[in-house]
């Protein structure tokens, strides 16, 4: 097996007639924290949208584990332990902390006994215990977006993809969430994240993939990226010298 | 042990109470109310399978309790398969119509769902008309009332009171199961959010399937037993558009939450439409179907978890008195801003070692 957890390549897609992604490729080797970025409307959700199996590309592969995942449904994808979160909080807001998270360990566990075990710890280790009982649809952003991030953690996934869970919260929420998805990658669990928080992504990834109008403009390490002229080009237009400052 | 049979003691409470009171001898008008509730509590009950706890809001029950009547009349008076036989063979008619349906409806949502179950209703009620060798057209069939337990035909109404008994304690036990079972998971979370369940490795059609068919098994079972009961079974009291929005608007009423509300909005229903007719007589037709028309509005508007939630939240609100218990924590604001912020943006932007930026970060938090 290669040390890639995902190969994504030659991804494109195009809806209603407008290319959204052509020939888009991504890696993301196991264990690691692989950034993506890009302005709004580059094709970042698509990508993911893709690779979880809620949409098909019109050409590529999806390589997760050396296994193609193109034609897979979304629930399958999840079984084989691929599992995202949604740049909209979706949630299931009408049922409680507890359930959600329980729900989401229905994805390995037979039992509901079983993955009720598993629930209590990962409401503690993100601080939700004191909601456990709480409709999720009530809790504020930061909270539920924490708790779609216990959700996706209950389902044991190999792999996570996280799509903007720091969008919308506090500085300090932003600063336990990303110990939070350190630790994540410390217990070996390989993430991926959409975000448009920068401290945040470049602080987490130990490689950057940027993508501009639905294709690869650059990749490489946070500080490489940081200093690519297309990059700042594509987020700040020509003379964003004058933005900056 | 005693956790897995908790859930239990409710519905164990119900069956002896009814019990305890048909051994008071109450009178045959109260005993067919309670029969008539019975089976319309386990109908509904059947129904809230697909409609509250999955989601599939269904307008085409009719048509399933229909199958189940019908079918074991047929079966058994035409074809002489023993009772019990012809109704295990009509439930799986009403399931393998019931996964047809859903095959091809299970796409559309809401109300177009409810309109496509609809739609089958209306067939099932056409088909039985225009067949009378088989159903006896509008005129139905009378069943011969040969007594016995292997026909499930009783002479008195306090046995059949056993027989509906048995059948709303069977759907209710069945629905308890499955409300604690990873499949009752599965479906409420099909239902909040079919997207959100799939992602997390929920088969949703699969489990909408798997809704539907026990949902019509059961339903079937119901109008297997409501023409044991009547003894007379046509178009119009099984298989018409009244009978099939019966089920929603008890569970609707009775609450879709719990396992109790359809057996609630069954016996209220039943005897809102036993007085209203006892109290105007057929002097203004339809006027039943007036009050319920404006219930369901009332109920949807006010009591969006039943009846039975009223008590529920009345509970919880005892609850919370005596033991001084603050309400959970479930409304705490922060404000949030969920933009690109171009001045951080443009900040980071800086060539500059990344190792500074979660420092940076902590900072921030401290301000």
């Amino acid at each position: 097996m290669s040390d890639n957890i995902l190969e994504v390549s030659g991804v494109s897609i195009s809806l209603g007639g407008l290319q959204i992604l052509e020939n888009v490729d991504l890696t993301a080797a196991r264990g690691d924290i692989t950034g993506v970025i890009g302005p709004n409307g580059a094709g970042k959700t698509t990508l993911f949208n893709i690779v979880s199996g809620f949409m098909k590309p019109t050409a590529g592969s999806v390589k997760f584990n050396g296994k193609e995942l193109i034609g897979r449904l979304p629930e399958q994808i999840a079984k084989d332990g691929l599992v995202r979160t949604f740049q909209k909080v979706r949630g299931l807001p009408q049922l409680s902390v507890r359930e959600n998270v329980l729900i989401g360990a229905l994805n390995r566990k037979h039992t509901v006994r079983d993955a009720d075990d598993v629930v209590a710890p990962l409401l503690e280790k993100l601080g939700l215990s004191v909601y456990a009982e709480s409709v999720a649809g009530a809790l504020p952003i930061g909270l539920r977006k924490r708790l779609e991030v216990a959700r996706v953690l209950a389902a044991e996934p190999e792999l996570v993809l996280l799509d903007e869970v720091m969008g919308g919260l506090v500085p300090s929420e932003v600063q336990s969430m990303m110990r939070f998805i350190r630790e994540l990658a410390d217990s070996g669990i390989s993430v991926i994240l959409i975000e448009h928080h920068m401290k945040a992504v470049m602080g987490l990834s130990s490689h950057v993939v940027v993508l501009e109008r639905g294709r690869n403009l650059a990749e490489g390490s946070p500080a490489e990226v940081t200093q690519d002229a297309g990059v700042l080009t594509a987020y700040l237009g020509e003379g964003y010298q004058h933005v900056a400052h | 042990m005693m956790k897995t049979l908790k859930p239990f003691i409710p519905l164990a409470v119900i069956a002896l109470l009814v019990i305890g009171y048909t051994l008071t001898g109450p009178s045959r008008m109260t005993l067919d109310l309670m029969n008539t509730i019975l089976i319309f509590a386990a109908f509904a009950t059947a129904w809230n399978i697909a409609g509250g706890m999955t989601g599939l809001f269904s307008l085409g029950h009719g048509a399933l309790f229909a199958i189940g009547a019908f079918g074991t009349t047929i079966l058994r008076l035409n074809l002489g398969v023993p009772t019990f036989l012809a109704i295990l063979i009509s439930a799986l008619l009403a399931v393998l119509v019931a996964l047809f349906i859903g095959a091809i409806s299970l796409r559309l949502r809401g109300h177009y769902f409810g309109l496509a179950t609809l739609g089958l209703a209306v067939i099932m009620f056409i088909m039985l008309q225009n067949f009378p060798n088989l159903t006896g057209g509008d005129e139905g069939i009378t069943i011969p009332k040969e007594t016995g337990f292997w026909n499930l035909i009783f002479q008195t109404k306090e046995e059949y009171v056993y027989v509906t008994l048995g059948l709303y304690v069977i759907t209710a036990a069945i629905v308890i199961v499955l409300k604690h079972s990873k499949k009752g998971y599965q479906m409420l979370a099909v239902k909040e959010d079919e997207v959100s369940a799939r992602s997390i490795g929920i088969p949703a059609v699969r489990t909408k399937m798997f809704a539907v068919g026990l949902s019509g098994f059961l339903s079937a079972l119901a109008g297997a037993v409501f023409a044991q009961y009547t003894l007379y079974i046509t178009p119009a009291n099984v298989g018409s558009v009244a009978v099939t929005w019966e089920p929603a608007l008890m569970a609707i009423i009775g609450g879709m939450v719990g396992v109790f509300g359809p057996l609630v909005g069954a016996g209220l229903i039943t005897l809102l439409e036993h007085f209203v007719i006892e109290a105007v007589g057929s002097s203004i037709p339809g006027l039943s179907n007036f009050i319920y028309g404006g219930l369901l509005i009332v109920s949807i508007l006010l009591l969006p978890n039943g009846v039975v939630g009223i008590f529920r939240n009345a509970y919880d609100w005892v609850v919370r008195k005596i033991t001084k218990r603050p309400k959970q924590p479930d409304e705490i604001s922060t404000t949030s801003v969920d933009v690109v912020d171009a001045d951080e943006l443009a900040e980071h932007l800086e060539p500059r070692s990344v190792e500074t930026t979660e420092a940076s970060v902590q900072k921030e938090g401290q301000r």
